[in-house]
């Protein structure tokens, strides 16, 4: 019988049942976490969100640069990212007639100079990029926040490659 | 010259071999600046993406079962042909889902190589160029909400195995 392909709960749960199957295999990191994917329900709820990790990101970041002379080439490069990022953020909320998002430097807060806690706070801030698409319903706006996106994803690997090089 | 395999090469002979819809054709290659968006364009595209998925996994497997991954890396390429592999799997699923059967996987041409070196990793990290590329240009054309989350992660699979080839070519990551 072919099922209705508009009905979410029926496809959410293909869909989980596939990435469950696909993360039990070991295959995938990121497809693991289809399975408990976030919904939004507002392009305002996401964006503030992307906002709250990525400055999140740019406090581990800064920790970092002070802790670690090796990151001094990296670090403000991947800030810059980060600040091109909220560019286009705030972009896409001039487009939706949204309020200014969140002032990274209005973040205070201690965080340590620790690879593995900014490895996961730029995983938390891919997959919430990757589980906000959803929500915006306008194609420009996706394919703009995916090429932000998939460069997050490139810092993640770096970070893990240096995690790598430190371990070994 | 670029060093890489020609990006648009791969995805015209991934897209032909697999009878893919010359509407996702067109607009991969610039041609169209739009697809409709219509359930039709979410299924060209899946069928366009698991194409693509299929010579990967293709260029993937010869080159793992050939040894022509240096040593050192090898464990990469057999966790990147499983990612590939689990992106054609959930695709198919969600075709599955709609009745619908997924194009069967095309024949892919063999690596010219006969001996594992950088010119290998080339060729991999052309596949995840132009899977990453592809999958970038035609996010934005996707309508329903599930394959649009899919499509997204699917996409930072890509990046990653085409940053670590990088690294391993010796080329800029960032």
């Amino acid at each position: 019988m072919r099922m209705d392909p508009t009905e979410p709960g029926t496809r959410r749960e293909l869909l989980a049942r596939s990435a469950a199957l696909v993360a039990a295999a070991g295959v995938s990191a990121a497809l693991a976490d289809l399975a408990q994917a976030k919904d939004y329900i507002s392009p305002r709820e996401a964006l503030d969100e992307l906002d709250r990790l990525a400055a999140a990101c740019g406090m581990r970041l800064g920790a970092l640069r002070g802790a670690r002379p090796s990151a001094d080439v990296l670090v403000p490069r991947f800030l810059s990212a980060l600040e091109r990022h909220r560019a286009t953020r705030e972009d896409v909320r001039r487009r939706f007639s949204l309020p200014r998002g969140l002032d990274p430097g209005s973040q205070l807060g201690e965080v340590d100079a620790d690879l593995i806690a900014l490895r996961q706070a730029l995983d938390d801030l891919m997959i919430a990029y990757a589980e906000s698409l959803p929500v915006y319903g306008d194609s420009k706006v996706v394919s703009r926040l995916a090429v932000d996106m998939v460069e997050v994803s490139r810092l993640r690997t770096v970070i893990d490659l240096w995690t790598v090089a430190e371990g070994a | 010259m670029s060093v890489l395999f020609p990006r648009r090469e791969f995805i015209r002979r991934a897209l032909v071999h697999a009878s893919a819809s010359a509407a996702v054709l067109s607009f991969l290659e610039g041609r169209v600046a739009a697809l409709p968006r219509s359930e039709e364009t979410d299924l060209a595209i899946l069928n366009a993406a698991i194409a693509l998925e299929h010579e990967a996994i293709g260029t993937y497997g010869d080159a793992l079962a050939r040894n022509l991954v240096p040593t050192g890396l090898r464990d990469y390429a057999v966790e990147f042909i499983g990612a590939h592999e689990g992106h054609r799997d959930t695709q198919v699923e969600i075709l599955r889902e709609r009745g619908l059967t997924a194009v069967s996987p095309h024949k892919v041409d063999p690596i010219r190589e006969v001996t594992a070196g950088d010119a290998v990793l080339r060729r991999l990290l052309s596949v995840e160029a132009a899977a990453e590329s592809a999958y970038l240009r035609l996010i934005g054309q996707i309508r329903t909400n599930d394959y649009l989350l899919s499509a997204g992660f699917i996409v930072v699979d890509e990046a990653r195995h085409q940053t670590i080839w990088r690294r391993a070519l010796g080329l800029s990551i960032y």
